[in-house]
């Protein structure tokens, strides 16, 4: 592991040069020979870019040696140490190069170079430098740097004694000392600390002296040094837990008094690894919330709120009273800021604080609605009210009051937040039963503000499941009657608007029909509406007139017959249960009178040519359904069966299933909640560490979890890759060519983040010496070759191996083709192997994710492709495919489990999500049943995406997994 | 017209001329060479490398390699062989003991097919010592007179006072002319 930290990082560059012209090592060497420094200089940026790309051109190196080392131009000189930088310096034996060992001349004038950045810049490479032969020579040169006048050269020369130590204790025995005393006698702040840095690492006494030394005026030291001396501080409390203590007492007067952003970020940070207790973390936490507010930067203000995050992960309850600072964090602009913000306050909301951090989101939302900037405002309220939803569901004290708050509120919002608002007064409704009454009657109140048809139709239920007492009913009577308006609609209107075109002939305003587009149900499939008949109606009506109206009678006339069907269901129910609370006879048939009268003008309303749309089928089947039930009570002794029917149909099962979603809910909540909990659970055999015991037993140190994150920064996928067995490997392995060709070639192809490697294999089958063999590659898609192979010789039954890296910029299906290229015997024309096709697996890009339905839809209707691909499968059941297709595409499922039905479900709907490396989004639908004669699966799998080739890369996925589950049930049978 | 122009730089204007300057370790090579650079004696450390400066003498721009002697640098000398029209072999004269191993280094120097174009001049350094041997002792440990077709010349020298070494670099500036 060690060795793979201390190799350097190459970056994979693609050389963009419009020409695509391509150097062989020859025509560098002939442009070194000659010109002068300019094209020197021009030359070796080629050349470094060359080498970036994978080309090491180990043979330029006497070259470079030779003609470039020489030159007195400092630009070609600072080339020339990025080349030492990145030049392979290891012969194949892994011994040192010879030639190596002449730059070292070179270098060591480079360190007595009067010129200081000449001096630095030459001490800065040999940091780098990992040779102990080469570095050998130049320690008496180092250490004379050290005493230079200039901070520049000494604060790298101090870095380069503590770098040779570390590459050869031997080059250096008294490195040690040697930093001590530097450390002592330098004034230079940067000095110091890089000289500090070695001394923690090489030299932990000596280090804690000099740190006790400065502890006095700690607050008075540069920021710099300060850093590291809590770098220090961190590592060593860890190894040494008897001064933990008074590190934590010294961190916490650091804290208090440094004014550095990037100290008190390392203090506050060091802090909360060190201790969990409140009264440390929270000042702690304190600052860094401070830092929040302050900054500017975006980004920085992330950073800072996710390690927040990270400390509230790690130590429950201890942050409590910092909910309601977290929310000056607030006050940043950024979208992504305030909902992080948001986050951890709601992670820290507990029934003690509630009401504060309610009251001061309402203050936010109220902010808002003067925001001019309303697009952003209104996604900003839109995650108020999220928020304030969360943390009043979970604390009853808090419903009631959010409830009207919200209400009040409710008249401003788009449809999205109204609907929100409405399906959280559900949900307090059904969870807290003692505020029913209460919460019905302000929203009754309110209802005529809203302007969303969703919102709307949500709150008729409510209405129609909780109107409970008589008064109760007759209240939301009275505001439906209210919300219809003039009855019969058709004959008012017509007045109205013959009177209107009377009064404002001229005035007239054509209503042009709304677009009438599919509209996308929750599940994500089209609506079917009915798109015949409509007609634009000659209307006059301004688009005052037309707000004036009532709720009900607005959503009628333009045509939502929906929210009218709706109604109706709600109509009903308030009667039948009007039924059983009242015996008020007459009461009861005025009710039921007035009632068909409301939907009888509906239903004629929405067959004239009034309204925008005529009403659907499926409305008008509703409204009829209710106005038979409602005449259909001739008798009702005889019919007690049939209106117990009715009850259960209309007013229980609802309900209950209502109950079940919330219950579901609350446990899958619960489930989290414990999951999160147990995070900090240590099991019960973990040893205690004793801190006496400590310095003892060394395998019990506790481990400092910043240096782990650095270490998984810096390896990344690394672990990953050591843990791939050669097993796994041995599958990727594909023959490029067949045994019989003259060269066989195979390819070991390894996907990482960004860029497939193909380790190629070249065997040379034939008894002659195959010259200047190479293997040309191109690509198809968003693929591009890094770097090219060189050509070889290859001696009979010889092979040889090279590596090949293509870039990979996007999910798109990559297919990579080649030939093998070698000279003919004896002069003649080159001779050609062409290879087979590599398929660039593009699921490894892919990665399922999560997005709530809301996003969804923005994204399901914003992304302009779409691969609608029939599905015919032999397999047992819906849910078996859609096991295969989220194996086989690597897409996540959006649509909860609950709502998926059974296993033995004749139909299924779902929602799929991915993301590819690249940021791509692909949504994915999948409406399936079950052939009732056949048994098959059949339906559709429909892929969108922003861009074609996504879309069609998956849409080959699917396709392919249908070839495939069809092929296993043949063989079965 | 480019033998013209090329007789007529010869005639009148700078040439130029490369100089590989080799030896056994310590022998003075970096002493020379910087005493004809600057005209001062410096302190030298071993050179574990080489330096190159240009020195002018007459109308000739002298580019002289001076490629460190150790051992494990000696075989990287044939990197420097190829396009030099002049080898200055720098010998310790007060170095009795490995004089033989500066003759086979030489040796197979003379031997070196990238080298047979190259005027051999060989400096006896170190005179001023009081053991040192001779110019024509050095002659003839060295082998010198087995060198057929090709100019060679032996110049005693002493680096620190700067004795010599421009009789040798006149020397070298006329097996120039001759061979043009």
């Amino acid at each position: 592991m060690t060795s793979l930290s201390s190799q350097p990082a190459y970056t994979l560059v693609f050389d963009p040069s419009p020409s695509m012209e391509t150097y062989s090592s020859t025509d560098f060497q002939k442009a070194l020979e000659k010109g002068s420094d300019e094209q020197k200089i021009d030359t070796m940026k080629s050349i470094l870019v060359t080498m970036l790309e994978g080309n090491p051109m180990p043979e330029l190196l006497m070259h470079i040696i030779r003609f470039v080392m020489p030159s007195k131009n400092k630009e070609l000189k600072k080339l020339l140490y990025f080349y030492w930088e990145i030049v392979p310096k290891l012969a194949e034996d892994g011994k040192l190069r010879h030639e190596m060992i002449l730059v070292c001349n070179a270098i060591q004038h480079d360190l007595q170079h009067p010129n200081e950045y000449i001096r630095g810049n030459t001490l800065r490479f040999l940091t780098k430098l990992r040779e102990a032969e080469l570095l050998e020579q130049m320690v008496p040169s180092v250490l004379a740097c050290l005493e230079y006048r200039h901070a520049y050269v000494r604060k790298y020369a101090i870095l380069a004694v503590f770098s040779i130590f570390k590459v050869s204790e031997h080059l250096l025995p008294d490195a040690k000392e040697i930093i001590n005393s530097f450390i002592v006698a330098e004034t230079d702040p940067i000095c110091k600390r890089n000289a500090f840095i070695g001394l923690a690492e090489l030299d932990r006494e000596n280090a804690l002296h000099y740190l006790e030394n400065n502890i006095a005026d700690i607050e008075n030291l540069d920021p710099l040094l300060q850093a590291v001396f809590v770098q220090f501080i961190r590592q060593d409390a860890n190894r040494t837990p008897a001064l933990k203590a008074q590190y934590i007492e010294l961190l916490m007067e650091l804290l208090s008094t440094t004014t550095s952003d990037e100290v008190i970020f390392e203090t506050a940070l060091a802090l909360t690894v060190l201790s969990a207790n409140p009264n440390v973390l929270v000042p702690a936490v304190n600052k860094l919330i401070d830092l929040a507010v302050k900054v500017s930067d975006n980004n920085i203000k992330l950073i800072v709120l996710d390690r927040i995050q990270d400390i509230n992960a790690n130590n429950v309850g201890a942050l409590e009273e910092l909910t309601l600072d977290i929310l000056r964090v607030l006050n940043a602009e950024d979208l992504d800021v305030r909902s992080k913000a948001l986050d951890i306050s709601m992670d820290l909301a507990t029934s003690r604080n509630a009401e504060d951090v309610v009251q001061l989101l309402k203050k936010e939302l109220q902010t808002t609605v003067n925001n001019p900037d309303q697009d952003k405002a209104m996604q900003y309220r839109q995650l108020l009210i999220k928020t304030i939803r969360t943390v009043a569901v979970n604390f009853v004290e808090m419903a009631a009051s959010v409830v009207s708050l919200l209400l009040d509120f409710i008249g401003d919002l788009n449809s999205v937040a109204a609907s929100g608002i409405i399906a959280f007064i559900k949900e307090v409704i059904e969870k807290y039963p003692q505020l029913r009454a209460n919460i019905l009657e302000n929203m009754v109140q309110t209802l005529d503000k809203v302007r969303s048809a969703k919102a709307y139709r949500g709150a008729l239920w409510i209405m129609g499941e909780y109107a409970e007492g008589e008064s109760e009913i007759q209240h939301c009577w009275k505001h439906i009657r209210n919300s219809v308006g003039e009855v019969p609609i058709l004959q008012s209107e017509i007045k109205k608007l013959t009177q209107n075109q009377e009064h404002t002939e001229e005035n007239e305003v054509d209503a042009t029909a709304k677009p009438t587009g599919p509209v996308i149900l929750p599940d994500g499939t089209y609506a079917t509406e009915s798109a015949f008949d409509v007609k634009t109606s000659q209307k006059s009506v301004t688009d005052e007139e037309r707000d004036s109206r009532p709720p009900i009678r607005r959503f009628v006339l333009s045509g939502d017959f929906y929210t009218a069907a709706i109604l109706a269901n709600t109509i009903i129910k308030l009667v039948l249960k009007f039924e059983n609370v009242s015996k008020n006879k007459t009461v009861i048939n005025a009710l039921k009178a007035e009632a068909l009268l409301i939907l009888v003008s509906i239903v004629r309303v929405g067959q004239s040519s009034l309204v925008e749309k005529k009403i659907d089928e499926d409305s008008l089947e509703r409204v009829m359904t209710s106005i038979s039930i409602l005449l259909d009570e001739v008798n009702p002794e005889e019919k007690k069966e049939e209106v117990k029917l009715l009850e259960v149909a209309f007013l229980d099962t609802t309900k209950s299933s209502f109950k079940r979603q919330i219950e579901i809910a609350k446990k899958n909540k619960h489930k989290r909640a414990l999951k999160d909990s147990c995070k900090n659970i240590e099991p019960i055999d973990t040893p205690i560490s004793f801190r006496q015991f400590a310095g003892v037993d060394s395998t019990n140190v506790q481990k400092d979890s910043i240096e782990e994150d650095l270490q998984l920064a810096m390896k990344g996928d690394a672990i990953h890759a050591t843990s791939s067995s050669s097993i796994s490997k041995l599958k990727k392995i594909v023959p490029l060519c067949g045994f019989s060709d003259p060269v066989y070639a195979e390819a070991c192809i390894t996907n990482n983040q960004f860029d497939v490697v193909l380790d190629v294999l070249l065997v040379n089958q034939t008894k002659e010496t195959l010259k200047n063999l190479h293997v040309q590659f191109a690509t198809l898609g968003d693929l591009k070759i890094i770097d090219t192979p060189q050509k070889t010789n290859v001696i009979p039954h010889g092979f040889h191996k090279f590596t090949v890296t293509v870039k990979v910029s996007s999910a798109d299906t990559g297919v990579i083709f080649g030939n093998i290229i070698y000279d003919g015997a004896h002069g003649e024309d080159a001779r050609y192997v062409i290879l087979n096709d590599v398929h660039v697996d593009i699921m490894d890009y892919i990665k399922p994710a999560t997005a709530d339905d809301e996003h969804f839809r923005t994204m399901w209707n914003a992304f302009e492709w779409e691969n609608k691909i029939s599905v015919k499968s032999q397999l047992p059941t819906l849910h078996a495919y859609l096991r295969e297709l989220v194996k086989g595409t690597n897409m996540g499922i959006l649509t909860p489990s609950e709502s998926l039905g059974e296993d033995d479900c004749r139909f299924l709907s779902c929602n799929l999500y991915a993301k590819s490396s690249f940021g791509e989004d692909a949504l994915a639908n999948l409406c399936i049943e079950k052939d009732s004669k056949t048994n098959d699966v059949i339906g559709y799998v429909r892929i969108r995406s922003k861009g074609q080739g996504l879309a069609l890369s998956l849409g080959d996925r699917v396709a392919l997994i249908a070839k495939k589950t069809n092929k296993l049930a043949l063989t079965h049978v | 017209g480019l033998f013209a122009s090329k007789l007529f730089s010869n005639l009148f204007g700078n040439k130029e001329m490369r100089i590989l300057m080799v030896g056994l370790d310590g022998a003075g090579k970096t002493t020379v060479l910087y005493k004809l650079k600057l005209g001062e004696v410096i302190t030298t450390i071993p050179t574990i490398g080489f330096n190159v400066e240009t020195v002018q003498y007459k109308n000739i721009s002298f580019t002289v390699w001076d490629v460190g002697g150790q051992d494990r640098i000696r075989s990287l000398w044939r990197h420097y062989y190829r396009n030099t029209e002049g080898v200055i072999f720098v010998v310790d004269s007060n170095d009795r003991s490995r004089i033989g191993e500066a003759r086979e280094v030489m040796q197979r120097m003379l031997n070196e097919d990238e080298l047979r174009n190259a005027a051999w001049l060989v400096f006896a350094n170190k005179q001023d010592l009081p053991e040192a041997m001779s110019a024509a002792e050095i002659t003839e440990k060295l082998g010198l007179h087995s060198i057929r077709n090709r100019p060679w010349f032996i110049q005693a020298t002493c680096a620190t006072s700067g004795e010599g070494l421009y009789e040798g670099l006149e020397w070298l500036s006329n097996s120039l002319k001759n061979s043009t």
